[in-house]
């Protein structure tokens, strides 16, 4: 490759390296959106289907900077656990048992998402504890046991939610840690994201 | 024709940078702590003078009963069959015991488990001092390995060998008898 070649663009001529550079910059900053683009998506998107928890009382929807709900679980290992404790009061302390989590939508048109649950052990020793989380349904007033919608593979769920008017999406979050779990915080311990398909 | 071919591509790249960028979507999610205590089991008398009861996994007793031993004699709570798992933690035993003697005296608190084959191992024991009043006393003890192939958890009260009076111990809704596993820190 010549690198004095020039190349005239609007009547200038540029280096071609130049132009190389340009096109090697915008790709780079397109890797590193999809790297950090969950959270650029949230914050700079509109959105039609909007993810929310609630104790039936007061509600959080996951929009803006962050998009997510954070929850608490307090659990005993070998115990079944159900939500979790979330700041649903807005007061600053995660202690509002969440009744459901709700899938709702503002557009005209169903939307088709999918629901990845991702549950990771960083307590330490690199070994995978939550086991059997599962998204329920939640219907007349309490979680079921019937799983939400599809399940597909790896804990991903496919999920249609209704076009604006025509209903939402409740359901819950329900696990239960092994009996001999190691003690201990797991963060991240649960992760849902909700992706269009 | 040359040039128009690189300018071309280069617009090509650039569009196709955009619009990686672009299709990224998004809606929330939902991120959780999970804070896990170790099991808790309480002890569980079905009858009163009973002197092997069960241990019930994280539930409390449904009623109170009692049972009472003397000299170096004792009573045992079993959990139910766990089916051989590993515990991949040292565990450090606590315990909690409601208990009163005829005269001030000691019980000793044993915590061990039942492996698949039959073995008897115990985790860590530990003693408590008993008077005429009835109290919940607790204690704790820790072990030295992780455990293997665990059928049965074991929580075993054995009187001071020689003591002339008697120990009472009492199971009931509050639990306040139990047994909890937790790490060694």
């Amino acid at each position: 490759m010549e690198l004095n070649k020039k190349v005239k663009i609007f009547g200038k001529q540029i280096p071609a390296v130049l132009l190389a550079l340009v096109a090697m910059t915008a790709l780079a900053s397109a890797g590193l959106l999809s790297y950090y683009g969950k959270a650029v998506g949230t914050a700079t998107v509109s959105q039609s289907v909007k993810l929310s928890a609630t104790d039936g009382i007061n509600t959080v929807t996951a929009e803006g900077d962050g998009a997510a709900i954070p929850f608490d679980i307090n659990v005993f290992a070998g115990d079944p656990f159900k939500n979790g404790l979330a700041d649903l009061d807005n007061d600053g302390d995660k202690d509002d048992q969440i009744t459901y989590f709700e899938l709702s939508n503002d557009a005209s048109a169903s939307a088709n998402v999918k629901i990845p649950i991702i549950s990771k052990d960083i307590d330490g020793d690199g070994k995978e504890e939550l086991l059997n989380v599962d998204l329920v349904t939640y219907e007349n007033g309490a979680c079921t046991t019937t799983s939400l919608d599809s399940e597909i593979t790896d804990g991903t769920y496919d999920v249609i939610v209704p076009a604006k008017g025509k209903g939402t999406v409740q359901f819950c979050v329900v696990g239960t840690f092994k009996l001999n779990t190691k003690p201990g915080t797991y963060q991240n311990a649960i992760t849902i994201q909700v992706n269009t398909v | 024709m040359k040039r128009s071919l690189v300018m071309f591509g280069i617009a090509f790249l650039l569009v196709i940078s955009i619009a990686s960028a672009g299709v990224l979507n998004y809606y929330g999610k939902i991120i959780g702590t999970a804070n896990v205590q170790g099991p808790i089991f309480y002890a569980d008398l079905t009858a009163n003078g009973e002197t092997v009861g069960k241990l019930l996994l994280n539930t409390k007793p449904s009623a109170t009963y009692t049972t009472t031993f003397k000299d170096g004699a004792g009573v045992l709570f079993r959990s139910d069959n766990l089916g051989g798992i590993d515990f991949n933690y040292i565990p450090k035993c606590e315990f909690s015991i409601k208990v009163r003697s005829t005269e001030n005296s000691r019980v000793y608190l044993i915590c061990e488990y039942y492996d698949m084959s039959g073995s008897t191992h115990t985790i860590c024991q530990t003693s408590i001092s008993t008077s005429t009043i009835a109290g919940t006393k607790t204690a704790s003890c820790s072990g030295t390995s992780t455990l293997s192939s665990v059928k049965y958890i074991v929580y075993e009260i054995k009187g001071d060998i020689g003591f002339s009076g008697s120990y009472t111990v009492e199971t009931n809704p509050e639990g306040e008898t139990k047994l909890q596993l937790n790490k060694v820190s």
